[in-house]
């Protein structure tokens, strides 16, 4: 008995030790992160470089990797007199992170992602560095591309992230397949232009279901349907679906979107959609994408997010001529911002990974790299113009080049790098002349700060869940399920949401 | 050999009960098998089906082409499964035995030592944290052997379990008599035994090794580093991404990614090694099955 | 019986020896298998114990930046999120439902497959169906759903399309009625699991003393007689050792099982919704290590006080099998 006790308690010391032991590990190197937050470490030259460790995501086994890797810290070094340090990380990253982040692993700047948990969990967890000081110090690149939205990816003012140059709003829109638009006899004008509301579709839809009755009129993946999706749709969600703006370039209430008349709208279309035998069947658990299975070759239409020429895109990655009718206005709000590339609080010297970022938005060079590789090697540029645009050097292809991302979307500045042959050469052009034009949300540069609303905002998610794409498939009878989502998320805690959110934003509004 | 009746009565049943489960495994995994040879078009339009229209090596074609490292992958997952399995049945048959050892002080204490890892855990980043920052394995070998993987509670438990009902008491003590100490008694007597629960845990042990991918998938971050599991998971990550988001550009028109057939590729490139090596591991099943009824 | 006879034989001997003879003696007799221990509790000690010390994030506001250590005490609060609605009974009820069944099906059909197994005289059958039995075991959950989903899809499933539509039934839409799940996940999941434990149950038969069955046939038992009064008695332990690992989880559940197969779908929740669905559906746009964590130690301290009680009644009725 005596030896048992013993041996407990000898135990339970060493559970101790360890205790201690684990528990100063990792929070010393983001203390020294916090104290060289102070101005004092200024560069001067001659200095030993500093060591900038960036996190970049490689959608693939490329053969080149290396090469490329080397020609990309080769570049630092010349130009900032940093010794680049380079993490990869597959297209699904966000555990990692979160590994590499609490760890105190070394790590400067990564692309904050966008599957993963939100900027909110970021600044709470205390991961991230507020990036607005430091885009004061160095930040005339990004200044030079955002102007004054350079700051705009922020919460209650702590700037979490700069975003990747891309499209400010998510609008949502019709793909269809032109070749059977045409066999069908319909006619939809230029770029849709004759279409003018979601409910022109049935017609389409009918058409095409009663000359190709095998074929599926309407699927895709199940959160893409004009009524599951909680991107765009013409509102400001600010920073979570639960309490919108529903007419964010006018009124700044909060309600609840799922009893709007437009959902309701859109809920009740794809009902009657789904009834008539239009939509696949198996919407609400399909993982394949429209894309693919418009590839395939059974599918008319798809719902998705769009763009300046997206039908082109549509087009390129389906191998069917498409056209895309955009039904959502866009309206420059927070859901695109809510990715970008951020700074480790774990950073030694944050200043220097700023400088390092800054440059990086900067550079046409290291932008190129990033996506297609080493000049000559991979890519070669076809015309050096206003908008230069690239392509493979001669006699290379996909499949025999060593390097070949095609991810612009990640990269910090996708525009500053080659536009690949075959795009419109106008694209950039495009892209800012639609981010200029849109309407702007009141809200644009709020964010909903529910740090102390976690247990609401689980409760909420695990709701959503529950009937969004249910309903938003048009698989069950929204007038049986819609009162049950809307009763549910009551009780989850709606209304507190929405309470503090018009609060927060109403405080923000004033603010202004 | 003389048969009864109710013998023959109870080979049939036996028969009839044991075709239907081999049946009911066999369509699903030939299912598998066939749709990673469908035609990826055949496959979005009409679904899974056991004689496809349309046959397609693509998503191999792919698997390879996309994959150079994979041989390399295979290796190291070779490497680990072997190395791993080894430490895994040593150490944990070594403490089994212990364990069963009825008069062991402590024995009650130890046992719940044993099994209260299977109750409470700490979570990812506490594991995470003592690996990485008390040991420093991240991205050495070391990170696709040890943690998790090592040694299971469950197994130890297994094992005791069985040393405890199947090894009598009578052997124990006559080995004591004979003046044969602790250790020899585990390497004469226990081992040579034990063979069929030691086989079984072994193909466990050895299962989770082969089929681990999220080890590699958190413990390292250079690529050349990752076993098969990892990689393929990984592969099957960056295509889903890639036919999911709307395209960069139009270098993307060349690409066909047969998204759909190589999940069912990958898992069928995951699981040929195994299927080739198990006869020979059944085969060993079979002597583990002998051995052990000869000790009577 | 044997055992407790060899014990009270034993004890007056040691009784006289002097006290620190005797602890020598001990010492020297057991230190062996200390030593045997010791690689497996220091691989424990590192892989568990050390992390599990973690588990108090569960009480924490967690910041990277004062550590999980460090960081200040946060209650209850971590939990709330578990209880704050009446999702809280259903995916109590359906984790421990379905875990009850796993267990009672998972042990029965695996009894009965390995003694099927053992018994059967055919040597190529036998390794046919031990392999057959396994087989399932090699897949990823992953791949199973997509199996499942070959087979249930409205669209294009087989047995929507080559079974029902042939008899001129109308076709079900699967993934929308609840009815049919408890028992499909119960199917999907002996299919898939039934492999381990019935492998674990043939080496168990197999470890059985052959006199036994000698013994019995010149007493003129039958098959069924030898199975009721041999087999099942002497795989017991075997039994009870795999059934009290599985009560001490019976607040989990296999997330593949109860998220992939089901394809997430939300019209299913009734049914499908387990705690760690539950947790993962709530916590995916949250990120909050604490809550997490919370969902995990409220599972493991249900699953403890249900295996103490387990094993408890357990050692009352027969000692030798008690886990510890």
């Amino acid at each position: 008995m005596k030896k048992r006790i013993l041996a407990i308690l000898l135990a339970t010391v060493l559970v101790m030790a360890a205790f201690s032991g684990c528990g100063s590990a990792p929070a010393a190197p983001s203390q020294g992160g916090g104290n060289t937050q102070t101005p004092e470490s200024g560069s001067q030259g001659g200095e030993a470089p500093y060591e900038v460790t960036l996190m970049y995501i490689v959608g693939g086994d490329y053969p080149d990797q290396a090469l490329v890797e080397q020609a990309m810290k080769d570049l630092v070094l010349q130009e900032l007199n940093m010794k680049l340090n380079i993490v990869t990380v597959p297209s699904t990253y966000s555990t990692q992170l979160m590994l590499m982040l609490t760890s105190g692993e070394k790590l400067d700047v990564f692309p904050m992602p966008a599957d993963g948990s939100g900027p909110l969990s970021y600044i709470t967890n205390g991961y991230i560095q507020d990036l607005g000081p430091l885009l004061d110090l160095h930040g005339d690149k990004v200044e030079a591309i955002y102007g004054e939205e350079s700051k705009i990816a922020n919460i209650n003012g702590f700037v979490y992230a700069i975003p990747m140059n891309k499209e400010r709003d998510y609008a949502g829109g019709m793909i269809m397949r032109k070749d059977i638009l045409d066999e069908c006899g319909i006619d939809v004008g230029e770029n849709c232009s004759k279409l003018t509301k979601l409910e022109d579709m049935t017609d389409i839809f009918a058409a095409v279901h009663a000359k190709f009755p095998d074929m599926i009129v309407f699927g895709g993946d199940y959160i893409y349907t004009p009524a599951s999706i909680f991107l765009g749709r013409g509102i400001d969600n600010l920073g979570n679906e639960f309490g919108v703006l529903l007419d964010p370039a006018n009124d700044t209430t909060v309600s609840n979107w799922y009893e709007s008349d437009e959902y309701l709208r859109r809920v009740n279309l794809m009902r009657q959609w789904y009834q008539a035998g239009y939509v696949q069947k198996d919407m609400a658990t399909s993982n394949d994408s429209g894309t693919t299975q418009m590839r395939a070759g059974n599918l008319f239409c798809d719902f998705d997010l769009t763009k300046p020429y997206r039908a082109v895109e549509a087009e390129q990655a389906t191998g069917f001529p498409c056209v895309c009718f955009d039904f959502d206005e866009p309206i420059k709000n927070g859901c695109t911002i809510l990715d970008g590339w951020s700074i480790a609080s774990n950073s030694e010297n944050p200043e220097k990974a700023m400088e390092f970022l800054n440059w990086v938005y900067g550079s046409a060079e290291f932008n190129n790299l990033m996506n297609w590789g080493i000049e000559g090697e991979h890519f070669v540029y076809v015309d050096k113009g206003n908008s230069p645009i690239v392509d493979f050097p001669e006699g290379k292809d996909l499949d025999s080049v060593g390097y070949h991302m095609n991810r612009g979307w990640e990269m910090p500045n996708q525009y500053a790098a080659g536009i690949w042959a075959g795009n419109p050469e106008d694209l950039p052009e495009a892209m800012a002349r639609y981010n200029n034009n849109m309407k702007v949300s009141k809200a644009y540069g709020f964010l909903f700060d529910g740090a102390e609303f976690e247990t609401e905002l689980a409760n909420l998610n695990s709701v959503r869940e529950k009937y969004a794409y249910a309903i938003g498939s048009g698989s069950v009878d929204p007038e049986v399920e819609l009162p049950k989502f809307n009763a549910e998320l009551y009780a989850a805690g709606l209304q507190t949401i929405m309470d503090a959110k018009q609060e927060q934003l109403d405080a923000w509004l004033a603010s202004k | 050999m003389l048969q009864t009746k109710g013998e023959k009565v109870f080979q049939i049943a036996a028969h009839v009960v044991m075709i239907v489960e081999t049946i009911c495994v066999i369509l699903p995994f030939l299912l598998l098998i066939m749709s990673s040879f469908t035609d990826e078009n055949e496959l979005v339009a009409h679904g899974y089906s056991f004689w496809p229209n349309k046959f397609s090596i693509e998503a191999y074609k792919y698997l390879i082409k996309k994959g150079t490292s994979i041989f390399r992958a295979y290796g190291l997952t070779v490497a680990a499964t072997v190395i791993g399995t080894t430490l895994h049945l040593l150490m944990g048959s070594m403490m089994a035995f212990s364990l069963a050892l009825k008069k062991l002080p402590g024995r009650k204490f130890f046992s719940f030592y044993v099994f209260f890892t299977m109750l409470f855990s700490g979570g990812l980043v506490p594991t995470y944290l003592t690996y990485t920052n008390a040991f420093h394995i991240k991205n050495t070998f070391l990170a696709l052997v040890v943690p998790y993987l090592m040694l299971s509670a469950i197994h130890v438990l297994l094992m005791r379990s069985f040393f405890v009902s199947s090894i009598p008491d009578a052997i124990y003590e006559a080995a004591e008599i004979d003046g044969a100490g602790l250790l020899t008694t585990y390497t004469k007597i226990v081992l040579p035994l034990g063979k069929p629960i030691l086989v079984t845990i072994g193909l466990f042990a050895g299962l989770d090794y082969w089929n681990d991918w999220l080890n590699g998938l958190y413990f390292m971050s250079d690529q050349k580093m990752y076993g098969i599991q990892t990689l393929l998971y990984r592969i099957l990550e960056d295509i889903r991404t890639l036919a999911s988001s709307a395209m960069g550009s139009a270098a993307a028109t060349s690409i066909k990614i047969p998204s759909v057939s190589i999940r069912m590729a990958i898992a069928f490139v995951a699981i040929i090694p195994i299927i080739m090596i198990y006869p020979f591991l059944q085969k060993y099943f079979q002597e583990g099955i002998a051995l052990g009824a000869v000790k009577g | 019986m044997k055992i407790q006879q060899a014990e009270s034989q034993a004890r007056p001997v040691r009784r006289v020896s002097h006290r620190r003879g005797r602890s020598r003696y001990l010492f020297k007799k057991w230190a062996p298998a200390y030593l045997l221990m010791l690689p497996g509790l220091i691989y424990f000690f590192i892989n568990n114990y050390i992390p599990m010390t973690g588990i108090v994030v569960a009480f924490k506001k967690y910041k990277v930046s004062t550590g999980i250590y460090g960081s200040p005490w946060n209650g209850l609060k971590n939990f709330e999120y578990l209880f704050a609605t009446n999702d809280a009974f259903t995916i109590t009820r359906n984790t421990l439902c379905y875990n009850l069944a796993f267990i009672l099906v998972n042990m029965a059909l695996g009894v009965l497959f390995a003694i099927f197994i053992t018994e059967i005289k055919n040597k190529y059958a036998k390794k046919v169906y031990q392999s057959a039995v396994l087989f399932p075991f090699l897949i990823s959950i992953i791949i199973v759903s997509y199996i499942v989903f070959g087979f249930l899809s409205v669209d294009n499933g087989m047995i929507n399309k080559s079974i029902l539509s042939p008899l001129g039934l109308e076709g079900v839409a699967w993934y929308t009625e609840k009815k049919y799940w408890p028992f499909i996940l119960v199917f999907v999941n002996s299919w898939k699991e039934v492999g381990y434990s019935c492998l674990i149950y043939i080496a168990g038969i197999t470890g059985i003393d052959d006199a036994f069955y000698e013994a019995a046939k010149i007493d003129g038992a039958g098959k069924l007689r030898q199975i009721w009064s041999i087999t099942l008695p002497c795989l017991l332990p075997t039994i009870i050792t795999i059934v009290l690992l599985n009560v001490g989880r019976v607040f989990y559940s296999n997330f593949g099982l109860f998220y992939q197969v089901p394809m997430n779908s939300g019209s299913l929740f009734d049914v499908t919704n387990t705690i760690d669905t539950y947790v993962y559906r709530s916590l995916m746009k949250i990120g909050n290590i604490g809550m997490a964590s919370a969902a995990g130690f409220y599972q493991s301290i249900v699953g403890f006080f249900l295996v103490l009680f387990s094993n408890t009644v357990v050692r009352r009725i027969s000692p030798d099998n008690a886990l510890f």
